[in-house]
């Protein structure tokens, strides 16, 4: 329930679900950008799978596949859902 | 549900079956073309005689290393399925599915090759095409690609099963 | 008037890979035009269409996910809607995929334009299982909605008289968004300081200005600072937490779909879909980097075996039409302009039409089919590490074909920096126009070794253009490569149409080129080559043969003599026409036989010469039509030149080393 479950989207594993908590991407025109394509605050995201190379990532949210560089998902958090 | 239950598995087993059977005749004609490949170009001179010429001859093998390595990866796609199927992992099938999707694409791209082939002998009358007939172009690629094309008419509808 | 009355402009709205493109095809058919935005190079298509005594014109907006002014796609798009007042905007809706769509949904109806929804790919969505209230989500968006199914071109005509319906409507109806008390109370505010200018008033929705300028949107910031209210925007704007904002603005218009969602579609329970099937496969850990290359080498097996007959028959045309001309047409000095110059300098460029149009079709059906997403996926991390985007290693590794159209597939790539690094690097990758070269060189100086030879000049292309994106993040385009937020679309089965008026869009820009530039290109090579009048085509006493002697000072330290340096002049129309204009200056034309043999002869040439040449024909310059490409693509002069600066110097330093080295180490 507490902040043990708390973490940053790059640490899930493929097949965890999360829920967003807060977006602190730097660089305002990514962070829209991430806004638009539906990572914002309460959104549910599961990590699919890692890229061949390990980088990026696939994610599925609001019912498509979205991919992102480790990277840009280090500075998103994220609790982890049972 | 019983009978359901039995059907299914049954055409589980006939998929696995599939799986093993193509895996492996891409592999070993993979594994020929790929060494004879290698032999063609360690000697500088092509294979007319010895065992790999009858061998290449009977089964309509090209001498080519590139095209035998993707020969091996088809194969490997439909073992890895066939592996993921025996250990009970229903997913597996994605494999088959994709292998046999993958296998009739590269024999489409030989057959469009041939295609070409047969415009430059017959139509334009090359003269590097002189006794050149289209079963010269015959390779396992194509000749595989058809028993996946059968598979895939076959199972067309099963391999949707998961949508249901 | 009355005229007036008959005519309807509608803009076409939507995410990417729902469909846009296909719908446009359908409703428009053949009558389409394809041309620039002003200003930017995004790709603008319109289309017309006669329906019901009414003319129609559709014109196709980038597929984007949002209006928030992310990418010059977005500002291109919102801008039509505001400048260009269209009638009404239909937005393509992904039925599968609903909540993200409805995202720009919400967006397009702050510019406060009449909208209709195209309900499209309903078909796959039932497939799914989700069921999809029409009724009730027309009443909650206040929107007319239309079921279509693109790419069975079903639902056109229902969408069409919706379209008349809707523009003999003058009731505007659409559904706003509360975006909760305390923005509101900001945008009221704003709202207010807005109407003060006239100017503002008159061009733009002010709720959905204020709204923008609380997001912190640089664009309209920039419109503001320009006008009487500046001062007084600045103060509200300076008094909030623009991040905050941003993040809960962005948060309001998700929570809403939330709420209206539930209530206009049940979505079945998530299985795993074909789709997700086929991606398990294909991004596999081990088996996915092995596929993707397996896949790219078929498409070049075939680009370049299924082209080689059309080729052929292209070849046969022009000699034939050269013979016909030499023979046929007086006076002699015209025939040889028409023969030498232009047919034959026309010919050597049009002959790689048919590698260009299977090249493209190809390209078309791997983007149609989704693969090219993943293709960008695997690729990316390689990519990032040598400065460069996932999305560009699809145009390098077309590049090997012709640089031509890798250079146009370089449009995929969003950001700015990116596609210009891509461009830029490009023609350093071994063309199939260069081959010839290699092989005459590297045939007859090296015997068994040649093919090595020739394999290292492709690792040495691959190289200088790993070096020169390495470079170019320095110093010229700093930065890094932009992020990598990319959906992956759900495969399908890519549709023939589209792959052929993509592949038919893009060949034909090539056959224009080839028209203009190239023809110039080639006129001015042949009147080079032909005069001062009376000399033999091409040959010392010739202009070409001036200016070989000209470059021959500046060229000798890397080992060419005049002829060497005629021929490289020619090469710059293309590659290809080295090895037959060393051909004609060493005495032998066509023969490759004979040319192998007074080269293999000729003191002036020996291996080391030879290797040189082979380094600096690989990078010296691309050739007109990419040049001209270049030209179009960047829309600059500058990196033209600068282009063409760099391959010159980076060719001229390799192949000085390569010669200067070899001769100190005994060669």
């Amino acid at each position: 329930m507490l902040s043990t479950n708390e973490t940053t989207l790059d640490t899930l594993k493929p097949g965890d679900k999360a829920k967003i908590l807060k977006v602190r991407v730097k660089g305002s025109s990514i962070r829209r950008k991430l806004f638009d394509m539906g990572i914002v605050a309460g959104s549910e995201i599961q990590l699919i799978r890692r890229a061949p190379l390990g980088d990026p990532l696939e994610f599925k949210i609001k019912g498509y596949n979205l991919s992102i560089r480790k990277m840009e998902a280090r500075d998103i958090f994220v609790q982890v859902l049972e | 549900m019983v009978t359901k239950g039995e059907n299914m598995k049954m055409k589980a087993h006939s998929k696995m079956l599939l799986a093993f059977l193509l895996g492996c005749s891409y592999i070993i004609a993979g594994t020929i073309q790929s060494s004879t490949g290698i032999i063609r170009i360690l000697s500088g001179k092509p294979i007319t005689s010895g065992l790999p010429h009858i061998i290449t001859e009977a089964l309509y093998i090209p001498h080519d290393i590139l095209s035998g390595l993707i020969l091996i990866l088809l194969g490997t796609v439909f073992i890895y399925g066939f592996m993921e199927l025996c250990q009970g992992i229903e997913e597996g099938i994605a494999y088959v599915y994709v292998g046999t999707l993958l296998a009739m694409i590269f024999a489409g791209i030989y057959l469009l090759v041939t295609t070409g082939n047969i415009l430059e002998a017959y139509l334009l009358k090359n003269e590097d095409f002189i006794g050149w007939t289209p079963l010269d172009d015959l390779r396992p690629e194509i000749y595989l690609g058809f028993v996946s094309l059968i598979a895939y008419a076959k199972w067309k509808k099963q391999f949707d099963v998961k949508n249901e | 008037m009355l005229e007036d009355n008959n005519k309807i402009k509608v803009a076409l709205a939507g995410n990417p890979n729902v469909g846009k493109t296909t719908l446009f095809n359908a409703i428009t058919g053949s009558k389409q035009h394809v041309g620039n935005w002003p200003g930017v190079t995004v790709e603008k298509k319109s289309g017309f269409t006669k329906y019901k005594g009414y003319d129609i014109e559709i014109v196709d907006l980038p597929g984007t996910y949002s209006l928030t002014a992310y990418s010059m796609d977005e500002i291109v798009s919102r801008n039509f809607i505001i400048e260009e007042k269209p009638d009404m905007v239909i937005q393509i809706v992904d039925a599968s995929n609903l909540e993200r769509n409805l995202y720009l949904t919400t967006q397009l109806m702050e510019l406060e334009t009449k909208i209709i929804l195209a309900l499209n790919m309903c078909d796959l969505a039932t497939e799914r299982g989700d069921k999809i209230y029409l009724n009730k989500m027309e009443e909650m968006l206040a929107t007319p909605i239309v079921k279509t199914v693109a790419s069975q071109e079903k639902g056109i005509n229902h969408l069409l008289d919706k379209v008349i319906e809707e523009r003999n409507n003058d009731q505007h109806h659409g559904h706003e968004i509360g975006y909760g008390d305390e923005i509101e109370e900001k945008i009221f505010e704003i709202e207010k300081i807005l109407a003060n200018d006239t100017e503002i008033t008159e061009k733009y929705p002010l709720r959905w200005m204020s709204i923008r300028l609380l997001e912190g949107d640089e664009n309209i910031k920039d419109k503001v600072n320009k006008s009487s209210v500046a001062s007084k925007i600045n103060d509200v704007l300076d008094s909030i937490d623009q991040e905050e904002y941003e993040a809960d603005i962005a948060d309001k218009r998700y929570s809403t779909i939330n709420i209206i969602f539930p209530q206009i579609c049940t979505r079945a329970n998530q299985v795993l879909t074909k789709s997700d099937m086929i991606d398990r496969v294909l991004t596999n850990k081990y088996l996915g980097i092995p596929i993707f290359l397996s896949l790219m080498w078929g498409a070049f097996e075939l680009t370049f075996a299924f082209a080689t007959p059309f080729m052929d028959m292209i070849e046969i045309a022009f000699t034939w039409l050269a013979g016909m001309v030499s023979t046929n047409l007086q006076p002699a000095w015209l025939a040889s302009l028409v023969g030498d110059g232009i047919i034959a300098g026309v010919g050597s460029v049009l002959i790689f039409v048919p590698n260009i149009f299977i090249l493209f079709f190809l390209l078309s059906l791997l983007e149609g089919s989704g693969y090219l997403a993943r293709a960008a996926f695997i690729m990316d991390r390689l990519m990032y590490k040598i400065g460069m985007h996932g999305k560009s290693f699809i145009p390098m590794l077309m590049g090997f074909g012709c640089n031509v159209p890798a250079i146009m597939a370089a449009r995929s790539i969003e950001d700015d920096r990116d596609r210009l690094i891509t461009i830029l690097v490009v023609p350093f990758v071994s063309c199939g126009a260069r081959l010839p070269i290699y092989i005459l060189f590297a045939g007859t100086f090296f015997g068994r070794q040649a093919g090595t030879v020739i394999f290292a000049m492709y690792v040495l292309g691959i190289l200088v253009a790993v070096a020169s994106a390495k470079l170019f993040r320095l110093t010229v385009i700093k930065g890094k490569p932009a992020p990598f937020i990319m959906e992956l679309p759900p495969y399908r089965v890519p549709k023939l149409k589209s792959a052929l008026i993509h592949m038919w869009d893009n060949g034909a820009m090539y056959i224009k080129k080839a028209g203009t530039i190239i023809l110039l290109g080639v006129t001015i090579i042949w009147i080079l080559a032909s005069f001062p009048w009376g000399v033999e085509y091409g040959s010392e006493s010739s202009y070409v043969g001036i200016i070989g002697h000209l470059f021959e000072p500046f060229l000798r330290p890397l080992g060419f003599d005049w002829r060497i340096s005629v021929a490289l002049v020619f090469g710059f129309v293309a590659k290809e026409i080295v090895v037959g204009s060393i051909g004609v200056l060493f005495g032998v034309g066509d023969n490759q036989e004979a040319l192998s043999q007074s080269l293999l002869a000729d003191p002036g040439i020996t291996p080391l010469n030879s290797m040189s040449l082979m380094v600096f024909s690989l990078l010296y310059m691309p050739c007109v039509a990419a040049m001209s490409v270049i030209k179009k693509e960047t829309g600059s002069w500058k990196w033209t030149i600068f282009a063409i600066l760099y391959g010159v110097a980076v060719a001229w330093i390799m192949a000085f080393v390569v010669y200067q080295g070899g001769k100190l180490l005994g060669y």
